[in-house]
Order: C-alpha cells, then structure tokens, then sequence
C-alpha cells in the first residue's frame, strides 16, 4: 500500500519535466580578465575581499540531445554575475537564460516539503531503540517546525528526546550551489563547443613597481608585478590569465546583482521553556569580524645596495605582454597558469634597466604659514616614461616617492 | 494489532499528503503576469473552484507572498463578496501552546534510565515566558526538572496557517464549479533590459543583442504564466539615471531623442514585450529572454571631456571613451530601447570579446542618438589650466584658459572637449577669443572638436569675459 502510495506521489513531478536536462561541470579551457576596482584609488588590494573583477571566459564541451534541452552549467564562479553571461556555440542559440538561487539547505527541505510525508525519528536515550513514524508538516520553515502523526500535533525538538527528521526526495528546483541553466532547442544531436563568458566579482589586480638604484647613483632598475588576487571559492586551472589597466565604467552595483539565496539557516524555537530556576540567558557572542588584510601596495619602493658583490634578482623568462585593447591596455600572461580560488599570484609586468633619473628634494610652502622649526624636504626621483629613458611603457603611477 | 495501526496512520496520512503535494504544480490555476519596470506586477490567476449555493469561505494558497492585500480584487459568475481576508497568523510551537491555554492536551514522560514512556492528561493553565500545567490537581511547569516531555495536541488550532493566506468569503446564488478569477498587485517582480554590445572600433560597428532580465523575489512560483512586461514605470515613481546630486559630470546618453514608433505592441504611452511562449518564473530566479539581435549597427568611437568653471588640474586627466550609435530604423538599431544596461566588448589581438566598460540608457525612443561612455580612456588626456585671472571693473572678469591636450595612440583621434558653467551666477558671458571656434551647445557650455594627431599634442587656448 505504501509502495503504491509512494510511487503515485512521486511519478507526477518526472512526468512535468519533459525537456532533457544536460549537466556541464566544469570547463575545458578558460581565461580570466582581471579589471580593477574602478573607485579603489591607489590603496592597496584586499586579499580576502578583492573589490574588483573580471570577465571569465570558457569552453565546455556540450552533447545535446534533438529537440527542447536545459542545459545546466557548473562549477563557474560564485561571484557570477548571471545577467551579464554571453552564451555561443550553441546550434540552436539561447531561448532563455535562467539564473536559480534556491539552494538545498535545511530550511529549504523543510520548506518544500510542507504538507508532503516525511519520517520522525526517535532515539531513546536511555535504551537506544529508535522508533519510526511518518508525520506531516505543518508549519513553515521560519518558526519552528509543527507535525502531525498519528497520535495528534507535536513541536520538533521540544521534547528534550533526540528527534529528527528524514525526507523521501529532494524538492524539485533545489540545487547545491546558485547555477545557470539555458534553454535550446537543437535540430539535431550533436556535440557542441560552447563559450560561455561572464563578469564576476571576487577578483582584483594591482601593478607593484620596485625600482633598484644602480651603484652610480644615476640610474635605476625598474621591475613591476602583475599581482592578482582572486577571492572567489572557485579556482581555474591552466588558464590564460590577462590583466586590464584603465578605467572602465561600472554603471550597476554588482554586489546587488549576485542573487542572494533565501536564509538558508534553519531556527528551530520551541514555545517560551522558562522555568522556575531559569535566569535570562546570555546575550550571543558578537559577531566575528572577518579578518582584513591591507596593503599598501601602489607605491615604488626603491632599494639601493652598498654592497660589491652582484645581487642581482633571478632572471625574468616570462613576462607579461601589452596589447591595445581600445582605449585601455591588456596585459596577456604569456603561459597558461592556475588561477587558485581564494589566491594571490604575481606575474612579471615589466622590466627597464638603466632607466636615467634625477634626485632632488622638494617642499610644497604655504605663504603666511609660519612654522618655528625646519621641516624635512622630500627626497624625489624624477624619470621620464619616453623611449629615450629606456622606459617606454603606459605607467599608471600618479605618486611616486623614495 | 500492529498492522491495523499501520494501516490506520497510512489512510490518515494519504489524504492530505496526496491534496498538498508541493512539488506537483500548485493550487495556481491560468497565471498572467503584467511586470512594470519599477519592481511592481499584476498577476491574474483564473482557478477552477467548486462554490457551493449560500455563503462560502475559498482560501487562495500559492499567491504572491509579497501580495498587497489591498489590491486583490475577486471575479465568478454568480457570486458577490461578503469579505476577504489576509491572514498571517503563522503556525509555530509557541503559537501552538498559547493557543491550548485552557485546553487539555497529552504529555508523554519519559523515565531516563529504563525509557519506558507514562502518558497522562494535562491542562495549559497559561504560556507566559514558560508553561505552566494542570496534571489532575498538581500545578506542574512544563519540564521544569529538565526530564524529557513530550506535548501531544489534539488538532492544529484554526486560523494557524503554515503560509499568509488569503481568502474570500463569497455569496454565491448557484452551485458548482467555475472559474473564479483573482486580480493584485505585488512588488518583488520587475524587470529591465540588458544589452550585450560586441563593439568593432576599426570597422565602426557594433552587434547589440537585447535580454529582458525577469527577477522574482515574490517568494512564490509562478508555474506557465503567460507573461507581458511593460516598458515604463506604472504609479509615479521616478528613477534617476544620473548623480542625484548636483550636475551630472557628463551629460546622459541620450543626446537627441527620436522621433520614430518602433514596431512594437503599444498600451497607451507603454511598450509592450510579451514573451512568445508561457513560462515558468520560479522563486530567486532571474530569468532572461532575448528580444533583440542587431548586427553591424554603425557606431563611432570618441572621446569627451567636461571641465567644470575654473578648474585648473595639476596632472593631466584622461577623457571618457564614449561610442556614438542611433537607434534609428535608418542606419542605426531600429528599436525602440526599453531602460538597462549596456555592457561593451571589443576584441582582443587573439580575437577573444573582452569587457571594456558600461553604461546605463534610460527608455530610448527609436531615431535617437546615443553617447555612451564605456570608461576612461588611457592614452588621451587633458590638462585644463587656468592661465590667468584679471579684473576689469567691479562685476567684470577676464579669464585665460589653456587646454593642453595629449595623444599617445599610434593614430590620430578627434576629441569634445567642453568648458561648463559658463552661465554660473550670471549669463552674460562672452568668448573674448579662441584658438579654435567652438559651438556654443547651451547658455552653461560651449565644445571644441579637436583633432589631436597621432603620438601628439595639441592646445586649446580661449579666453572668457565673465561676471564673476
């Protein structure tokens, strides 16, 4: 009887769906394009909370079935903004784009199975025998939960008995994780090559410029980092890595555009459980604050070394490449690299050698600002980026000091 | 024994799980949604109901969990409206509880070291911050002792619902089923437009692929809805598309507004975008659909700079990179372009779309000209220097000017440059002189379209005759 019961509920919800479901995990090739945070300034990145962006571009291989499909995209990054995702490659195009942020949680299966039969079990604490028995949900998720067995209404967990609940399925349109789906209708089955390309927050990059003064004095040595950070919990191995310098227009606030799934926590309450010996309780811990990292990382530093002996820094083999991109400036990783979820890398940027400058010192003085003791002056070094100086490069450095 | 109790909790549970099964479609019946831009919708649910002769209470579940109450309105032949409640008196524990003040419900004991369980009859005398119970003549706290205690009620109290739910009370003059029809509004739905635009600066084109972008946060499924959107902003509400405070620091996009009629289905001063097939707009979903695809519009690439009265900068500051294009059926989009977001790409050397900025349009007439900026750009820039300031007479001033303006692009490019706030205080303001003649777009500015050669600079010298 059960059996019949149980198969009768559950052939519905299979019959509806009548398109075929095609599951992408993960892609074949990738590359990310790191943006800066337009309204950073020159502070430094954040390694745990990189402000910028980058536009992530993939190819996935795809078999489609003929007729009507959905094709489920995984593993992108979590930081996705799905408005912005382009999809190519595929035979019969894009009829729809569909961004799901319901996710499988605790509250969430309660929540779906309102008025569906689930399993309370009992554990006695004292024996160890489990009993079984089937109840009804029928309070939402956001109070607590209230079921209905056989023998009448009862709160979960308010009994001080170990109680817990277990579900037959899933709800349909749960998933782990915030996904994109397509919806394509192919004329025929195929495989296909899909390119999937989207802006996602969680990434940041930032230029660091050491600057080496040779032993004469006059001139220096100029090295540059390309360091990105990527915050996000995705990472994207063998990747062709490029960094964008300029500043873009940045209209929509991307954090808004990142769906938020409902409260996934489940707050199980019972009723009011004061006693006669009960105090109030204690207020909760505050609330952790995570822990920032900062750096100042914009500036040159200059070394200079009064030692002989020849120290200089391991040769560069790769460095990063320059191309127009517009009016901005694309710097391509000329190897294929590991873009690690929640990492920092650094690439070379650029190298000059014997780049001439002048040292002088300089004050900036205010007429009718009197001041009783000497101030220091500010020692400068004073280069020019132009061909002639060895340094013919686009630089973004509005402040640089010694 | 056993069997019978089994058989007896299956028959008792079949009935109500088979009448609520969620996952099955919902108790909605022939959807419609009608989405303004401005997070606000109008759903139509036609549902097939039995109404009994005489006075009938219909509850409605699965309407929008956002629903304004206010707006429902209730349509079925033969019927007229006695009342129509909302009721979010939610079920919960503590509901529960107080809602069994007076009432006799079942405790179950349980003996922590042998287990064995000992039911006994008990009243709720009150649920103030605890329990407090009537077991024959002993007042007890509920599990003051900490022992394990389970509470049995016999029925979910009346009016204790697991969603807010609506219902109707109708008058009805005949029996049986017929479609009865729901109308409201609920915020929590919107909509906007996102546009994709695949920019060719050498060959001066542009792609524009065009997606409605559907969000639901109604907290409710809207299963095979026959969906409009509607262009334009329903109940007064504004939205701002430039800095609210102050002037703008460029003007807005839309430069010249057309004046053609996109072939569109209209509703008065609205455009209409009906999705051509019924959908399903799931709860937390953001669903897009494409409803433009233009190739090889023309499109122009510029630069822009707007320098505020007498600002002088100590380094030089970049121009926006903007792209011209028109929405015109004649050599530009030929559509009408409900408000979104435009985001560019162009190609790389290795021929891969990179992002190189966005902006946001505004509803677009079709025929209209569009300047929107992408970013700044790199290797055009300006210094703007005050020169000098001298005084003529008590309320005169002549102002020098100096524009130097840079080029580190390996080709030539023409660039706007405009001095604002010409009409500041007063509007008498002359151009005593100018390098270069200038058109005067407006009392407040004037604009000099300057050629800046390649690997080059060139300046822009003028001077003003002005109040202040």
């Amino acid at each position: 009887m059960r059996l019949i019961l149980a198969s009768l509920l559950f052939a519905l919800p299979a019959a509806a769906q009548a398109q075929a479901i095609v599951t992408s995990a993960g892609p074949e090739t990738s590359s990310v394009t790191v943006y800066r945070d337009p309204d950073r300034g020159e502070g430094g990145i954040s390694a745990s909370f990189p402000t910028g962006f980058a536009l992530i571009t993939e190819t996935r291989r795809i078999n489609l079935p003929a007729g009507e499909s959905i094709v489920r995209f995984e593993g992108v990054a979590d930081g996705m903004i799905a408005v912005s995702a382009v999809i190519t490659g595929l035979p019969g195009g894009v009829a729809q784009k569909n961004r799901d942020a319901r996710l499988l949680s605790p509250a969430a299966l309660l929540d779906g199975s309102l008025g569906n039969r689930v399993h309370l079990r009992r554990t006695s604490r004292a024996t160890g025998k489990i009993t079984d028995q089937d109840a009804i949900i029928r309070s939402g998720p956001d109070g607590a939960v209230v079921l209905q067995t056989s023998e009448g209404v009862e709160a979960l967990r308010c009994s001080g008995i170990p109680e817990s609940l277990s579900y037959d399925s899933v709800p349909a349109g749960l998933a782990a994780r915030p996904t994109l789906s397509v919806t394509t209708v192919s004329p025929s089955a195929t495989s296909a090559l899909v390119t999937l390309t989207y802006l996602s927050t969680g990434f940041d990059w930032s230029a660091n410029y050491v600057a080496k003064v040779a032993k004469n004095g006059r001139t220096l040595d100029l090295f540059a980092w390309l360091t990105v950070t990527n915050g996000n919990a995705s990472g994207f191995a063998d990747a062709q890595l490029m960094a964008v310098a300029g500043r873009v227009n940045k209209e929509s606030d991307y954090d808004s555009l990142i769906e938020n799934a409902p409260s996934s926590s489940l707050n199980l309450q019972c009723w009011p459980m004061a006693t006669t010996s009960t105090d109030s309780p204690p207020p909760p811990p505050p609330p952790m604050r995570a822990p920032m990292m900062m750096a100042d990382m914009s500036e040159i530093v200059v070394t200079a070394q009064r030692r002989n002996e020849s120290l200089a820094a391991a040769p560069v083999m790769k460095m990063a490449k320059q191309e127009e991109l517009g009016d901005l400036k694309l710097y391509r990783v000329p190897m294929l690299v590991d873009v690690n979820a929640h990492g920092q890398k650094q690439v070379a940027l650029l190298q000059k050698t014997a780049v001439p400058f002048h040292l002088y010192y300089a004050a900036k003085l205010w007429p009718l600002d009197p001041s009783d003791e000497s101030q220091p002056m500010t020692k400068t070094l004073r280069m020019q980026n132009r061909a002639a100086s060895n340094l013919r490069s686009g630089w973004r450095c509005r402040r640089c000091w010694g | 024994m056993k069997f019978a109790a089994n058989m007896l909790s299956c028959i008792m549970l079949a009935l109500p799980a088979a009448a609520l099964a969620q996952d099955s479609p919902s108790a909605q019946g022939d959807v419609s949604v009608t989405i303004y831009n401005n997070n606000l919708a109008l759903v139509q649910d036609v549902r097939t109901l039995p109404i009994a002769r005489g006075v009938n209470r219909i509850e409605f579940p699965d309407v929008s969990a956002q629903i304004r109450p206010e707006t429902v309105s209730f349509a079925a032949d033969g019927t007229a409206i006695v009342e129509q409640n909302f009721d979010f008196d939610l079920l919960s524990p503590s509901k529960l509880m107080e809602k069994a003040v007076g009432q006799v419900v079942t405790i179950v004991r349980t003996n922590p070291a042998t287990g064995a369980e000992t039911r006994e009859q008990a009243k709720v005398l009150a649920v103030n911050g605890g329990t407090v119970l009537q077991i024959g003549n002993r007042i007890e706290v509920l599990r003051d002792d900490g022992l394990p205690v389970r509470v049995v009620f016999d029925k979910v109290p009346p009016n204790l619902r697991p969603r807010p739910t609506l219902s109707v009370t109708v008058e009805s003059s005949q029996a049986g089923s017929r479609p009865a029809s729901l109308r409201y509004l609920t915020p929590g739905l919107g909509w906007s437009a996102d546009y994709v635009a695949l920019f060719d600066a050498k060959a001066g084109r542009i792609d524009v692929q065009g997606w409605i972008t559907l969000t639901n946060s109604t907290g409710t499924t809207y299963a095979n809805a026959r969906t409009l959107l509607v262009a334009g902003e329903v109940g007064g509400s504004t939205q701002n598309y430039g800095s609210p405070y102050g002037r703008p620091r460029s003007p807005g996009p839309l430069r010249k507004a057309g004046t053609e009629t996109a072939d569109r289905e209209r509703l008065g001063d609205f455009y209409l975008y009906p999705l051509a097939a019924r959908t399903t707009i799931a709860d937390r979903q953001t669903k897009q659909v494409s409803f433009l695809d233009v190739q090889g519009v023309p499109a122009k690439a510029g630069y822009e700079y707007r320098n505020d009265w007498l600002n002088s900068s100590e380094t030089p500051q970049s121009f926006s990179s903007v792209v011209k294009f028109s929405t015109s059926g004649n050599g530009g989009l030929g559509d009408a372009l409900p408000a979104g977001t435009v985001r560019f790409y162009m190609k790389d050397a290795s021929g891969a779309p990179q992002f190189i900025g966005e902006n946001a349009v505004g509803h677009t007439p079709m025929g209209s000209e569009l300047v929107l900026a992408t970013g700044e750009a790199f290797d055009v820039k300006v210094q703007p220097v005050v020169e000098k300031r001298e005084k003529l007479g008590e309320y005169r001033w002549r102002t020098t000017m100096r524009y130097d303006i840079s080029n580190a692009k390996p080709e030539a490019v023409n660039v706007d440059l405009t001095q604002a706030g010409l009409d500041w205080v007063n509007s008498d303001t002359r151009i005593v002189s100018e390098s270069q003649p200038s058109k005067r777009r407006n009392s407040d500015s004037t604009v000099w379209a300057v050629a800046v050669p390649a690997n080059g600079r060139t300046t822009v010298n003028a001077v003003f005759d002005t109040r202040y």
